[in-house]
């Protein structure tokens, strides 16, 4: 391998190698006017409405695994963070942290794969920045991107627009993304064939939007924390309880059987492609059929409703109806999953 | 952070000059891992890698509570990965010596219906075998592959268990042969005296004696968040379970 075919400390430096690096690699990967012109800053067109803007930064480690990569994740991550107010995202910016010797090969296939999500989402990235960090100062590579987009008028999605009354979809099987991770990483003593749910929710939302309106109340993309965590957030945001039926619920044989090794609760892995719904009842029918139509939602469930706090189900919490005709609480995360070690 | 055992010696092949720990934790389930490095260390010649080995295990702890006098067992729900790897013969001196019926469980809902099923069964008919529920899990042997090699590498010592005390026979150390794997005789490491933290109670918990929510700490001092003792740690912890169900009031007794 020669020196080009590695990220130097000269890449970030402002001097003529970062800038090749700019216009060979970034500028073709990205390709669209607004960063092409290479300004300290994206001049933008909005339509009229009210702006949703969203940040998220990507440390994921392996940066490739099984359905995606580092750089799909940064791109729908953030388009998907936009969404969940219901706005139209249009605009993303990236900034990347490179660790000196990271293979410049890596690099093209992250920045092809983040240009495909774009693509996919139809957005744009408009501005970015890069910084090269010595051996050490980073692991590989870092991304932090952000978006920005249009809320059509009339639509006040939130996480405290929780009604009692109101149905909860959820838009396919959960634990995929945390599950594929996990069995990628060196040395676990488990393989599996789960591919992470990587993926734009953006279409999905914004169908839904358009045939519910107003209806739609709140939505949510359960990443880190799952499931209960989205739910939890829900039920103390907009002071009320929610139920959910686990058998209803979609999980993967196999991402079942991992989290019973490993001695996680599959409600508390993250997603990186599905969708938390709370919808007015009138609107349920609508709601499913729109995501039901994404290439994301085929398998979407209305899985519980919100309930009117009362002796048993209290404000701001989660409750599971679990498949032995239990009843348990759904609580948030606490730190880390931690894996069996009896 | 490393994810395995393997990792850390490969760790210790890319920074020679640096002493690499491997701080080994865990029951019968870990051990063999931990065992399997260090033969793999023994075999690739790697100088820098040792093991501060703390695990515990658990047939003799079943004693040590049969012994006590403090709870009247009636019968011992066993667990299951561990059973994966020492098999259903190390219990039956508890069925047949104490007369306590045993079932290896596995950990799904269903899983611990079911053993609480066949303990009761086993009660209702007067007897005392060790049964497996945990099937998809556990073979009446074990794991023998991994029985032989936690064997060669270690050999049984006492253990210092939270709250209860020294439980002779209930820890592992390394066998005279792997010595210099062993980070405690290299440095000649002296832990000091385990200081028990005033108030906490995981030692009553565990035993049985006590009920999570009568801990003076539980819910105050002690939460999930802030563990005092390790009951309260991990979704598994009994304490833990206590907490998070706590308030639905139908689930407490």
């Amino acid at each position: 391998m020669t020196q080009d075919d590695r990220i130097l400390l000269a890449h970030g430096s402002g001097g003529t190698m970062m800038r090749r690096l700019i216009e060979d690699i970034f500028i073709k990967a990205f390709d669209n006017d607004i960063l092409g012109r290479l300004d300290d800053a994206a001049t933008l067109m909005l339509p009229p409405g009210r702006i949703s803007f969203s940040t998220d930064t990507y440390v994921v480690k392996p940066l490739f695994f099984k359905g995606g990569d580092i750089g799909k994740l940064a791109v729908c991550g953030t388009v998907n963070d936009v969404s969940m107010t219901g706005a139209t995202p249009a605009f993303i910016s990236v900034g990347f942290v490179l660790e000196e010797g990271f293979p410049v090969d890596d690099l093209r296939r992250i920045l092809t794969s983040m240009a495909r999500a774009a693509e996919e989402s139809g957005v744009a990235i408009v501005t970015g920045d890069t910084k090269v960090v010595e051996k050490g100062g980073a692991d590989g590579l870092f991304i932090n991107t952000a978006g920005i987009g249009v809320i059509p008028d009339g639509i006040d999605i939130h996480g405290a627009g929780c009604r009692s009354g109101d149905v909860v979809l959820l838009s396919g099987s959960i634990g995929d993304h945390g599950i594929a991770v996990i069995s990628e990483r060196e040395g676990l003593a488990f393989s599996t064939s789960v591919e992470s749910d990587c993926a734009p929710l953006n279409h999905m939302i914004s169908a839904m939007v358009h045939s519910c309106g107003a209806d739609v109340h709140a939505l949510r993309d359960p990443t880190r924390g799952g499931l209960s965590s989205a739910l939890n957030e829900f039920a103390e945001s907009s002071g009320v309880a929610i139920e959910v039926d686990e058998d209803i619920i979609p999980v993967k044989a196999q991402v079942r059987g991992a989290c019973e090794m490993l001695g996680y609760d599959v409600l508390q892995v993250a997603n990186e492609g599905k969708l938390i719904a709370v919808v007015a009842p009138d609107a349920v029918d609508a709601a499913l059929g729109a995501i039901r139509n994404s290439p994301y939602g085929a398998e979407a469930e209305i899985i519980g409703r919100v309930l009117e706090p009362a002796k048993g189900s209290p404000a701001g919490k989660v409750f599971l109806n679990t498949s032995l005709g239990s009843r348990r609480v759904v609580d948030m995360l606490v730190g880390e999953q931690l894996p069996r070690i009896c | 952070m490393v994810y395995s055992t393997l990792d850390a010696i490969e760790l210790a092949k890319q920074t020679p000059d640096a002493l690499v720990v491997f701080l080994a934790v865990g029951f019968e389930t870990t051990a063999p891992t931990i065992a399997a490095s260090v033969l793999e260390a023994e075999r690739a010649g790697v100088q820098n890698f040792q093991v501060f080995a703390v695990h515990k295990t658990v047939p003799l702890a079943l004693k040590a509570l049969a012994d006590s006098g403090d709870v009247d067992v009636n019968g011992f729900i066993l667990p299951g990965h561990v059973s994966a790897i020492i098999g259903s013969e190390p219990y039956q001196f508890i069925a047949h010596e104490y007369g306590v019926p045993c079932v290896i469980a596995g950990f799904e809902p269903l899983d611990v219906l079911q053993t609480i099923y066949m303990l009761v069964e086993q009660i209702e008919k007067g007897e005392a075998k060790v049964e497996i529920q945990y099937k998809r899990g556990v073979m009446p042997q074990g794991n023998v592959v991994a029985k032989e090699t936690l064997e060669k590498v270690f050999e049984p010592s006492d253990a210092n268990w939270r709250g209860i005390g020294v439980i002779p026979g209930t820890g592992l150390k390394l066998r005279e042969e792997y010595a210099r794997f062993d980070v405690t005789r290299q440095l000649a490491l002296k832990p000091p005296p385990v200081k028990e933290i005033p108030g906490c109670q995981c030692g009553e918990v565990l035993r049985g004696v006590t009920f999570p929510y009568e801990c003076k700490l539980f819910g105050t001092a002690c939460v999930p968040e802030h563990p005092v003792g390790p009951c309260m740690v991990s979704s598994e912890g009994s304490c833990a379970a206590y907490y998070r169900y706590h308030d639905v009031p139908e689930d407490r007794p």
